[in-house]
């Protein structure tokens, strides 16, 4: 007879979704973060006054 | 650094088809595991982890741990900074599909062994190769001078690429709870054609996966050298 563990395959593809969309999420984040540095580096500076 | 290569850098940003892609190819190969692959009558649905896991597991261990190893010895004999890039941002990716392979690993373990860790030489050898590379992305955190971090990095990197092969044969060499390979052997693949084909797309996804979240880190770290470039100049 064929066991019911179908709960332990969806946690299972639920959890990989999580990591990778969660990862990819971070690398766009901290790119972000970067391109708004670089901005900032290459905004000329403001006159005095 | 000049500013074209700045502007260059900057104009990557906006719609990553590669990325889009792989999620895509992902999302497809769970539609066809979930609804068009028929259910293993002993293990019943948690056999269906294997898509996700072994194939998760196989891009780790033989695209990005074997990528990690070749860029850090060339790196070691070209001093590329460039390959120093390449090789952090696959271990980075190969570290996230590990955490997938170690996660997914003890939700197929509990129902089939009825345990969800065991010891044994694949298990622990891998949750080994997971802490090395932790600890290699650490080490490149705690170095600040570029030749040396990427220097140290790129031995840390060789050293734990050398786990892979003893991974794969772990199985082979110890007796283990591990399944034997059912797939990568020297015989034919152990699967009825409907798992084989969701088998293999599954891998093919995982992998395209694999080359568009390496592109991103890739890219994101040639921004933060800009970065860190444009500042020291200051």
């Amino acid at each position: 007879m064929t066991p019911d563990n179908a709960f332990y395959y969806h946690a299972s593809y639920v959890a990989a979704a999580v990591v990778y969309v969660g990862y990819a999420i971070s690398l766009a984040v901290r790119a972000r973060r970067l391109r708004v540095q670089l901005a900032s580096q290459l905004a000329p500076p403001s006159k005095p006054g | 650094m000049s500013s074209s290569t700045v502007v260059d850098v900057e104009s990557r940003r906006g719609f990553d088809w590669l990325l889009t892609s792989g999620f895509l190819a992902v999302a497809a190969v769970y539609v066809r595991a979930i609804g068009f692959t028929p259910v293993e009558a002993r293990q019943g649905p948690a056999q269906k982890i294997l898509y996700v896991h072994a194939t998760s597991a196989f891009v780790a261990l033989y695209l990005a741990f074997a990528l990690l190893a070749v860029t850090s010895a060339l790196y070691l004999w070209l001093r590329d900074e460039k390959l120093d890039r390449v090789a952090e941002s696959a271990a980075e990716v190969g570290l996230v599909f590990t955490t997938v392979v170690l996660i997914t690993g003890p939700l197929w373990g509990k129902p089939i062994w009825g345990a969800w860790w065991t010891w044994d030489a694949r298990l622990t050898a891998t949750l080994f190769l997971w802490f090395l590379i932790l600890g290699y992305l650490l080490l490149r955190g705690a170095v600040e001078e570029h030749a040396m971090r990427a220097r140290y990095s790129a031995v840390l990197g060789l050293l734990a690429a050398i786990l892979v092969p003893f991974i794969h044969l772990s199985v082979y060499l110890f007796r283990t709870l591990h399944p034997m390979p059912i797939v990568l052997k020297p015989s034919a693949p152990s699967m009825p054609p409907d798992m084989q084909l969701t088998f293999f797309s599954s891998f093919f996804a995982f992998a395209l996966l694999f080359a568009g979240l390496l592109r991103a880190r890739y890219r994101l770290a040639t921004l933060r050298d800009h970065v860190e470039a444009r500042e020291g100049e200051r």
